[in-house]
């Protein structure tokens, strides 16, 4: 070996030896600067989310086009067909087999898998034009017709799920299994509350005479949220809300002592455990005490005057019904509750379409158009979202027998028409476009988590950033999808 | 001077892992107030690494024509890096810790955090690499010179992307471009002028003015416009489908005849809608937007155009704590957005509105941009406390005893752009007053005094304010009247019962006949207060009201049971679906509902219901009803057989009748009927009932040949 050799050799392990201890000394420079930005982090090791400290403030993101929403469900999924998108080719095309090409395999039902042709159903009820937007709706909605001006229906919604439970669990809560918190769950969890005396998130559900589907309070369920956003029902007859009137023989002051003293024992069970679930408890006794008096007040129709009576209908008098719910939901909005959710069942047509439909519209049709002048003529619809829709459409073909008066629809996923009114949603517009079957979207197609990213957007919410810790990743209403459908927005 | 020398070398690897860390953990990480102030610091820190970098670039490349010596400039550039290393580090670190502040988002946002993070590493590697190859010259020092380049190009991006987040996107070129004045003045506002001139001057005028006029066309003026090119005229007044100027805006875009040619700046959708809007509605070069109807398309068009913006406050936000302590249960104050100024109020609960209430505002009045105040019992003295609210755009009054007092102070309200007073005092007098506030545009007047027709002259007089009337009841709409309410729902009784009469709609005339007889109105009893039936009676009953078609007639069936057995015993077993609650429901005077599984029912599926009814004195039995259910749809039928047996006691009981009911034909079935057993026995204490259903259904009735079901829920005896 070289002597020069020996020497390059010897500084290199000098280099080593140096590097190695400047690695050490290094190594804890970058773990002391890790330890100081990890100071940064107060929860690092606490293992909770810091989601909801975010959302303490229970403020919109940026200034809302809508500060409610009533929401307008009808459940088993009104038939597109017959009521806001014409297709005068179904009519022309009666009887004949649906094209293979046009369904391009979509599944089917087992109620209608079987069948050994899908013969083509054009509308029993007559479409025209209304109002300065000459949007098409059926015969059997007059009243809605007279409102078209207002409405921005939505021919293109679609969904994943083809059966009502997956479907309205879906529409509900954005996923089809249950245990996802519902919408408006979600808003009273980012929104709060307006009127602390009413809970931000009311249920009113009715029945209609058509063929329906059943409504379960999972529905309205807070999911993994804490339980004071969960959907409080309120019902027709002499008790809206259960439970919520005092006992025969306790006068409200001895109520009023029974729950301090409670509150007392709770927060010293909650110095013990710190379980969230203990001041939800708290907090959702004192709102039952204040609701026994508001609830009272807002559930009083007695007190309408009669053009309101004759503008809902005479129904809107009768505890439980569709008119009555709409006039409901109308006072309890007005009072600053966030979420009003109606659900009227039997919008299921398999069979005997053209007279169920025909039942169904006449239950619905006058109070959902009154509920829209009635905002307006308030100054509400300005800031209130109505929305109305079933949970998916129904199928271009016939199920079972077909005949001119007398057929039925299977469930279709792939398109159908909802509307919605006011809340910064522009007015007499009609959006998307389906294909002349009726079959597919061919324009401007809206999914659900496309609409229920709108609908936050309206509420000055951001679904990407509208987020709940759970099970190790943060949850959204929208998931991990859906865009902000801007068009239809003022 | 080393070991400082080696500290700050140290020190600067250590700010580094620091900032690798921060972009691993950014999103868990929250920032302390001192630490936002060092994050403020991040637009005084950032220049110096600009100008350090530019001059160590400036000094590699040129310094040997600068005759700088080579040690000089070598030490003097090892300076320079080190420094910019440094205050790149610092930078870094501010401008993350001044994006945690949040408000910061979009694509020149992440442009500017991710080439400042590289700026960053590439001036540390610069200066470790320098120091390693200070001693080699040639390939090392082109290297050198590359990364410098390159870190200096990375230097513009990351500078150009920061700017445009202080000063705004577009703001180095926006001089260069044409700025079309985005504010309008709605209220003098003309169409033509001030809507679709500026859009032909933005897209059309470069090829279409007076200097080039291509294909003969003018737009610059209107006279030109009307005129038309080389094809003739290019505008229909009222034609969309006519103007040729709409079909070449819309042809497609390779087509040669579109306009704007490709690759000129294009129309908007919504300037598009405009044009045609405009074109379709006339054409009218002179109307004014205030003179369109409110729900007018282009007055939509205007909004997306131009109000598209959030509206921003010049008023500095309120103190946090005073809104925090002005919350109740029944009044909310909240902010209209997280990082807005302005306040929204709401009062709700009129119980717990006082004279207080809104004077409790007065700190924050200047903030409060919306108020509702709907329901409230509001006085004179709230009206001259919410005079002061200078900043309200929005205000709720509807259902308050609002009056024409109140007219003047809402005049005076200069931000005011909309004001409810739905169902108030307000008159034609006051509202006129109210519609000359300045920034008024929309009232809500329903349910008010004031008649249709002023309604009309003052719409007509103020165009620029939407007045909304909502529903008026002028007699046109006549709907019949839903149906009364008899109760109670069970109709069967021992002795007497009493029955109300109700109806859901106040003030309705209730007119009701007790001898079967069809009520009307003229001759049947008007119902006044509960009456007693004290005999088998049918009540008829019709709503009548003015203005009002009347309801259906609604008829119940009340039937007396005169002798109440002391005991029943059910000697067969009912199906376990419906047991209804055994025996008793046979006597309990209540009855089943349309739902036979209600738990009022007694059903059985193809076997007889037997049962024993026993008496503590002996009666004379004349008849026996047995209320069914009928659905034959759902295999409900009558019985086909009826045995009863009856006599002192079950030994020497007798058959007394067997009775076969008609069996109606399908189309006349009633869900539920009342099947009478002439019986005919004296003295009796123990009655014995088999009542067979039918075994087959016969044939022409829904489901033959299966055995029936029969439901039961009360025996009468009479």
């Amino acid at each position: 070996m070289k002597k020069d050799e020996m020497i390059a050799k010897e500084v290199a392990n000098a280099r080593l030896f140096q590097n190695r201890r400047q690695f050490l000394s290094r190594l804890s420079i970058g773990i002391g600067s890790a330890a100081l930005g990890s100071l940064l982090i107060p929860d690092l090791f606490s293992g909770g989310g810091v989601d909801e400290e975010g959302l303490m403030a229970r403020l919109p993101e940026f200034a809302p086009k809508a500060k409610r929403v009533i929401y307008l469900f009808q459940s088993g999924g009104v038939s597109q067909l017959e009521s806001f998108d014409p297709k005068p080719k179904l009519r022309e095309m009666m009887g004949q087999d649906l094209p293979e090409s046009i369904r391009g395999g979509q599944r089917l039902t087992g109620m209608t898998a079987g069948q050994a042709t899908f013969p083509l159903v054009g509308s029993y009820y007559d479409f025209a034009q209304y109002g300065k937007s000459g949007a098409w709706v059926s015969s059997v909605f007059p009243h809605m017709a007279n409102v078209v001006d207002d409405l921005c229906i939505i021919r293109s919604l679609h969904t994943d799920a083809i059966n009502h439970d997956p479907a309205i669990t879906f529409f509900q809560t954005g996923a089809q299994q249950g245990n996802r918190p519902s919408m408006g769950a979600w808003l009273s969890y980012g929104l709060g509350s307006d009127n602390q005396n009413l809970p931000a998130f009311c249920v009113l559900v009715s029945k209609g005479k058509g063929n329906g589907q059943g409504v379960y309070s999972k529905l309205w369920t807070n999911g993994f949220l804490d339980s004071v956003h969960q959907g409080v029902q309120f019902m027709g007859g002499p008790d809206p809300v259960l439970y919520l009137s005092d006992p025969p023989g306790t006068d409200r002051m001895s109520r009023r002592a029974m729950f301090d003293k409670l509150a007392e024992l709770n927060s010293l069970q909650f110095e013990a455990f710190g379980d969230p679930e203990i001041t939800a408890k708290v907090q959702q006794y004192e709102m039952a005490y204040r609701m026994q008096t508001s609830v009272p007040e807002v559930t009083d129709l007695s007190k309408e005057p009669d053009h309101i009576v004759k503008l809902y209908g005479p129904d809107c008098l009768v505890p439980g019904t569709y008119a009555a719910n709409c006039l409901l939901a109308r006072k309890l909005s007005e009072n600053g509750v966030r979420f009003v959710q109606l659900y009227h069942q039997g919008w299921d047509q398999h069979g005997g379409l053209p007279y169920e439909m025909a039942m169904q519209a006449k239950d619905v049709d006058q109070a959902s158009a009154a509920l829209i002048t009635d905002l307006k003529q308030r100054g509400l619809l300005d800031e209130t979202l109505v929305i109305w829709g079933g949970e998916f459409g129904r199928t271009n073909y016939c199920q079972g027998n077909l005949e001119y008066n007398n057929y039925g629809r299977d469930h279709h996923p792939r398109c159908f028409s909802v509307w919605m009114a006011g809340g910064g949603v522009k007015p007499g517009m009609v959006y998307g476009e389906t294909d002349e079957f009726g079959y597919n979207i061919v324009k401007d197609p809206v999914h659900v988590h496309d609409f229920h990213a709108t609908i936050l957007h309206q509420l000055g919410l951001n679904h990407e950033k509208l987020t709940y810790r759970h099970l190790g990743r943060r949850y959204r209403l929208t998931d991990v999808a859906g865009t902000v459908v801007n068009d239809i927005l003022v | 001077m080393r070991t400082i020398h080696a500290l700050l070398l140290n020190l600067l690897i250590g700010l580094n892992v620091f900032i690798l860390f921060f972009l691993l953990f950014e999103s868990r990480i929250v920032v302390s107030p001192a630490l936002q102030v060092l994050g403020r610091g991040h637009p005084l820190f950032l220049h110096f690494p600009i100008v350090l970098l530019v001059l160590a670039w400036g000094l590699s490349w040129f310094g040997d024509r600068l005759g700088i010596p080579q040690n000089a400039a070598k030490r003097f550039i090892y300076v320079l890096l080190f420094a910019s290393a440094w205050s790149a580090a610092i930078t870094v670190v501010a401008g993350l810790l001044l994006a945690k502040e949040g408000g910061y988002e979009g694509s020149g946002f992440l442009w500017h955090k991710w080439m400042g993070v590289v700026l960053c590493f590439l001036a540390n590697g610069l200066l470790w690499y320098y120091r390693w190859s200070t001693e080699r010259a040639g390939r090392h020092h082109r290297f050198f010179l590359a990364g410098l380049s390159l870190s200096l190009v990375v230097l513009l991006v990351a500078g150009h992307q920061g700017a445009g987040l202080t000063h705004g996107d577009d703001f180095l070129f926006e001089p260069l471009r044409d700025n079309r004045q985005k504010t309008l003045d709605m209220a003098t506002a003309v169409v033509y002028q001030d809507l679709v001139y500026p859009i032909l001057k933005a897209k059309c005028l470069s090829c279409h003015s007076t200097n080039k006029a291509k294909g003969d066309l003018v737009l610059a003026d209107t006279a030109s416009l009307m005129k038309g090119g080389e094809n003739g005229p290019v505008l229909v007044k009222g034609s969309v489908g006519e103007s040729l100027m709409m079909q070449r805006l819309l042809l497609d875009l390779d087509h040669e005849h579109r306009m704007p040619p490709k690759g000129k700046p294009q129309l908007t959708s919504e300037e598009l809608a405009l044009i045609d809007a405009w074109i379709a509605s006339g054409a009218d070069f002179n109307i004014p937007l205030a003179e369109l109807p409110p729900n007018d398309t282009i007055r939509y068009l205007v909004a997306t155009l131009y109000d598209a913006a959030e509206e921003t406050f010049d008023f500095a936000a309120a103190d946090a704590e005073i809104i925090e302590k002005l919350n109740s249960p029944y009044r909310v104050v909240k902010p209209l957005a997280q990082t807005s100024p302005a306040l929204a109020v709401g009062y709700f609960g009129k119980a717990f509105y006082n004279d207080r209430s809104l004077r409790e505002l007065e700190p924050i009045n200047q903030q409060v941009v919306s108020l509702t105040l709907s329901g409230m019992p509001l006085t004179g003295g709230d009206r001259d406390v919410l005079g002061a609210f200078a900043n309200l755009r929005e205000l709720m009054l509807n259902g308050t005893p609002v009056d024409d007092s109140w007219s003047e102070m809402l005049s005076q309200l200069s931000k005011l752009q909309s004001v409810s007073l739905s169902s108030t005092d307000m008159t034609e007098a006051g509202l006129t007053k109210v519609l000359s506030a300045p920034a008024l545009r929309t009232v809500y007047v329903w349910n008010t005094g004031i008649d249709a027709a002023a309604l009309e002259r003052l719409q007509q007089q103020y165009k620029h304010v939407r007045i909304e009337r909502g529903y008026v009841d002028d007699g046109s709409t006549v709907l019949p009247l839903n149906d009364p309410i008899i109760t109670p729902v069970s109709k069967f009784f021992n002795d007497k019962i009493q029955v109300t009469l109700a109806h859901p709609v106040t003030g309705v005339e209730l007119r009701y006949t007790l001898d079967g007889a069809e009520p009307d109105s003229v001759h049947s009893m008007i119902y006044k207060a509960p009456f007693d039936v004290a005999a088998s009676t049918v009540v008829r009953v019709k709503g009548y009201k003015a203005g009002w078609l009347s309801s259906r007639e609604i008829k119940r069936a009340f039937h007396r049971s005169a002798h109440s057995p002391a005991k029943v015993v059910l000697l067969s077993q009912p199906d376990p679906r419906y047991k209804g609650r055994g025996a008793y429901s046979l006597y309990d005077l209540e009855s089943g509902s349309n739902n036979h599984a209600d738990g009022k029912w007694l059903g059985s599926h193809g076997r007889p219901i037997i049962a024993s009814m026993h008496f503590d004195t002996g009666i004379g039995v004349d008849t026996i009803g047995i209320d069914i259910k009928q659905d034959y749809g759902s295999h409900i039928y009558p019985p086909e057989w009826v045995e009863v047996w009856g006599g002192a006691d079950s030994v020497s009981a007798q058959l007394l009748s067997r009775f076969r009911p008609e069996l109606h034909k399908p189309e006349q079935v009633s869900p539920t009927r009342l099947v009478n057993v002439p019986v005919g026995g004296k003295n009796i204490r123990y009655l014995r009932l088999t009542v067979e259903p039918y075994i087959p259904i016969p044939a022409g009735y829904p489901a033959n040949g299966n055995p029936a079901w029969i439901f039961a829920d009360e025996i009468t005896v009479r």
